[in-house]
């Protein structure tokens, strides 16, 4: 019957799909918004919004509307219910709140790499892995060596960071030609970079522990697990859960966004169903619905069940991050830069900037002890027999690398929000961290293109 | 047919509760079932009453007042949006439940038992009668008292209570019937809605109402343009919520207002849905590597699936269950926690109120209801359902008598001062209980004598 139909259907003009003004032919949509979409898919856009973030912070930060920056961010946000309140200023919903959805996306990527990706078998990644370390390592010692004593010594985690999204950004628009195995080696590196720097915001930069709170929030941890285990697979409950750990996280002291970690690393990376059963069911659907059901969405329950299905062919681990990851990049990141990044360069920071240890540690821990620790644990790993170097890579493409994974910026920005009270040391490091961010991305782009310009060259 | 002892990789992995285990097939599904009936909401709702009342007179009365008196809100700078907590279940789950409310409104204008003008001629005539009537007979019992401002409260039926009566009465009951008494009572909630909008209002705030009728304007635009993401219209309805709160309108017309936007028509064909369907089934593999290679795949049919179903039906399948199991249980809760014995029943005015609504449910809607019918049908300008005697319409129109969401909302609406908005409480959960009897008593009478053609 539903043959029948679509042969007498087939010169009907909706007889195909119905595509979304978006994606349709009316001007606006084909000239603005499809080419914007095009670009947003892009892995050097993600860096790109980031860096026009940030600029656009500095500029407005220091423009005649200077006051409207601050005055906006500290605007106070706040839930009460009976006595019990949570309020932050929008500042401190950004950083602690969104950013908690960038970092379950850091521990979605985690437990990928951990369970069908480069670091299933750590034997096999031992270059990447022991190379972010030697990148964590020596970066902070850099940092301690200039900043011994006094305040500054807790701002050591700040070079310790890479920047996954403009790291990757500048390899790509830089080393066209470049072996393609530098992507997953450096991947994999600011994989293992991020579980350095999140275990770093978890011990180290903890205010006073209520242990109370934590036993709430590892009780909805563990109920978490449970739920899985009797396959209760209703998101709804998972995001309340989740809301509750955070709340939970957020009253004991450690910073909240671990729970976003946690719950990342939680998320299940094996799909519910096998996906040939549920091929199975498509077609089955597919054959049994009809075209102009009577009454009008009698099919309605089939259809669903099909959409349930075909959702739980993919893994919910697939399916979080293909719904967190383009807000995470284009708005949360983006969102975070311009709330963090807007130092008030007048009255001297600058000039003291230029003087402090701890500027000039940030500095030099990200663009020179990035450099030396990446590329002196990476050759030690090699001549010890441990593994190779990426596919074709010599070593002017490590040391390229190695610069580019010093660009630090976001998780380093948030350290230092972390490590130092707001204003004082914390906008000294801010303004190293965007300088040495700056610095990497240009030195390491610079390497890259030197030698593989002959190739680039041919191509064109 | 033999099981192969090794793992079925054709068969799909059911979740705990649909599973053989003993807790799920004994206990968690035979509760589904129970709750897909139509007695079951009714059953909740009772239920709801009892608690409420044998918590607010029972030891820990206080608790019941601090509970719902706990102060909600939000604060952004200088702005706070703040209500107690009952406020927040009036004004802010009710504008879901009222989002239902005018889905099915919508689906039974388009597409159901009102579509066309001659079959849906008697349940609206019926619905006007048994609107009217209760608000006359409820205005000459309170003539001249504070009281006669609830005119309003004596007007809706409970859809919910009024088809859990007729269930329970009659389990096999001619559809004709039910249809009838499901879209007299749906007209009637439009009825409701209208005077929710345009007699209870208080001073009205134009700019906010400008605003309101902007967001409208715009949520209506994007569907124009196609744009199909939940999310924007999930945040145009909030900040329509959110304008109205200020404007001396209930903020629960701006769910009324997002469900007659929702579109009723499905966004694909379902046969180029269909071929999709096949395509990706044919595509896909079962061990991809990497695993979740296929995720894009899947996760368009998803959303492909899903823009098979109209809106209004994906929206009404969504928040039935939780309007008919979570917001009117809690609705019923906060509010129906009358104290007896509290001195609200001392005044005049209070005992005219609560006389006023019983006589208007019990005697005044199915005379209405009843009249309206005979006179359209007298005039030949409607005919009786099939299986539907004069004696069954009667009966019919008794049930219809069972108020009880809707009017509590009104009744907290439109009377000033807790004495009277309690009277009208006791009122309408002594004429539910009044005509919900007197109508399953009027039901059992007609079950045997069949009526003829």
């Amino acid at each position: 019957m539903t043959d029948d139909q679509a042969s007498s259907r087939s010169n009907a003009p909706d007889d195909g799909l119905r595509l979304p003004w978006s994606r349709s032919e009316a001007p606006l949509a084909r000239r603005v918004v499809q080419p914007l979409q095009e670009f947003l898919r892009e892995e050097t856009s993600s860096a790109l919004l980031l860096l026009g973030a940030a600029l656009l912070a500095l500029v407005w930060a220091n423009s005649p509307l200077s006051e409207s920056y601050e005055r906006l961010w500290t605007t106070e946000l706040g839930v009460h219910v009976g006595s019990f309140s949570v309020s932050e200023d929008l500042r401190g919903w950004v950083n602690e709140g969104l950013m908690t959805l960038f970092f379950l996306v850091v521990g979605l990527e985690i437990k990928r790499e951990l369970t069908t990706g480069e670091l299933r078998d750590p034997r096999a990644a031992a270059v990447p892995i022991i190379a972010a370390i030697g990148g964590m390592i020596v970066p902070a010692l850099v940092y301690l060596a200039l900043n011994a004593e006094g305040e500054g010594a807790r701002g050591w985690g700040i070079p310790m960071a890479t920047d996954i999204a403009f790291a990757l950004g500048v390899l790509t628009l830089a080393a066209r030609a470049a072996p393609p195995s530098l992507k997953p080696f450096l991947l994999t590196l600011a994989i293992v970079d991020d579980i350095g720097a999140i275990t770093v915001i978890a011990v180290f930069y903890t205010s006073d522990l209520d242990p109370n709170a934590l036993l709430v929030a590892l009780g909805l941890l563990a109920l978490i697990v449970v739920l899985q285990r009797i396959e209760v697979r209703a998101a709804v409950v998972y995001i309340g859960l989740g809301v509750g750990v955070w709340l939970a996280v957020l009253q004991s002291g450690v910073h909240p966004t671990i729970a976003g970690v946690i719950l990342g690393l939680l998320t299940p990376s094996v799909p519910f169903q096998r996906p040939r059963a549920v091929s199975d069911e498509a077609h089955r659907t597919a054959d049994e619905t009809v075209d102009d059901p009577y009454p009008p969405d009698a099919d309605a329950p089939q259809w669903l069940r099909l959409a349930t299905l075909s959702r739980e062919a993919v893994s919910p681990l697939a399916r979080v991050e293909a719904a967190l990851h383009p807000w995470t990049s284009s708005a949360v990141v983006p969102l975070f830069a311009l709330a963090n990044a807007g130092i008030v360069l007048s009255g001297g920071v600058l000039a003291e900037a230029a003087t402090s240890p701890v500027t000039l540690g940030v500095v030099l821990g990200l663009v020179v002890g990035k450099v030396v620790g990446i590329v002196v644990a990476t050759s030690l790993t090699v001549r010890a027999g441990l593994g190779r170097l990426p596919d074709g890579a010599r070593y002017r493409h490590l040391l390229g690398t190695a610069a580019v994974a010093g660009i630090g910026f976001t998780v380093s920005l948030f350290i230092s929000d972390l490590a130092f009270p707001r204003g004082g040391l914390a906008d000294l490091a801010k303004v190293g961290v965007l300088a040495a961010s700056v610095l990497a991305g240009a030195v390491g782009f610079a390497i890259l293109r030197s030698g593989g310009g002959a190739r680039a060259d041919e191509q064109r | 047919v033999t099981e192969p002892p090794r793992e079925r990789v054709d068969e799909l992995r059911v979740p705990w509760v649909h599973s053989d285990r003993t807790v799920p097939r004994r206990v968690v599904r035979p509760l589904q079932s129970f709750l897909q009936t139509e007695v079951a909401s009714a059953m909740v709702l009772i239920a709801a009453l009892v608690l409420a009342i044998a918590w607010a007179n029972g030891p820990w009365w206080q608790s019941y007042e601090r509970l719902w008196e706990t102060p909600v809100g939000l604060d952004l700078g200088q702005r706070a949006v703040a209500d107690d907590l009952r406020g927040w279940v009036n004004e802010g789950l009710m504008a879901l439940f009222f989002l239902v409310v005018a889905l099915e409104i919508k689906r039974e204008f388009l597409t159901g038992e009102l579509r066309d003008r001659r079959t849906a001629f008697l349940p609206v005539v019926a619905a006007l009668g048994g609107m009217v009537v209760p608000a006359l007979v409820f205005v000459a019992v309170t003539t001249g008292t504070p009281g006669v401002e609830g005119w309003g409260v004596a007007m809706p039926t409970d859809i919910a209570l009024a088809l859990g009566v007729l269930a329970f009465a009659l389990p096999w009951a001619p559809p004709g019937l039910r249809i009838l008494l499901l879209s007299l009572a749906i007209a009637d909630d439009l009825g409701s809605i209208v005077v929710v909008a345009v007699a209870y209002s208080e001073e009205v705030a134009v700019i906010s109402l400008l605003l309101a009728g902007g967001l409208a304007l715009s949520a209506f635009a994007l569907q124009r343009a196609h744009v199909r993401a939940p999310a924007a219209y999930v945040a145009l309805g909030v900040g329509m919520w959110l304008a109205l709160h200020n404007s001396g309108f209930s903020p629960t017309l701006a769910g009324v207002a997002m469900g007659f936007l929702t579109p009723a028509v499905a966004l694909h064909r379902p046969q180029a849905v269909s071929r999709e369907a096949h395509r990706v089934a044919d595509e896909t593999f079962d061990d991809p590597d990497p695993p979740d290679a296929d995720a894009g795949q899947w996760l368009e049919l998803a959303r492909l699936s899903r823009e098979a179903v109209s809106p209004l039906a994906r929206v009404e399948g969504a928040l039935h269950p939780w309007t008919s199991y979570v917001v009117v249980p809690l609705f019923v809760l906060a509010n129906a926690g009358i104290r007896i014995g509290g001195g609200s029943l001392a005044g005049p005015a209070s005992r005219r109120v609560v006389l006023a609504i019983v006589l208007a449910r019990v005697l005044g809607k199915p005379l209405g209801i009843a009249a309206a019918c005979l006179i359209a049908v007298r005039m030949r300008l409607a005919r009786l359902p099939e299986g539907v005697s004069w004696g069954r319409l009667l009966a019919v129109g008794a049930v219809a008598g069972v108020p009880f969401t809707v009017s509590m909302f009104i009744a907290e609406l439109s009377l000033a001062g807790p004495d009277l908005v309690d009277a009208a409480k006791v009122g309408i959960a002594l004429s539910a209980l009044a005509a919900g009897a007197l109508g399953f008593v009027l039901l059992r009478r007609t079950r045997s004598g069949r009526p003829g053609p």
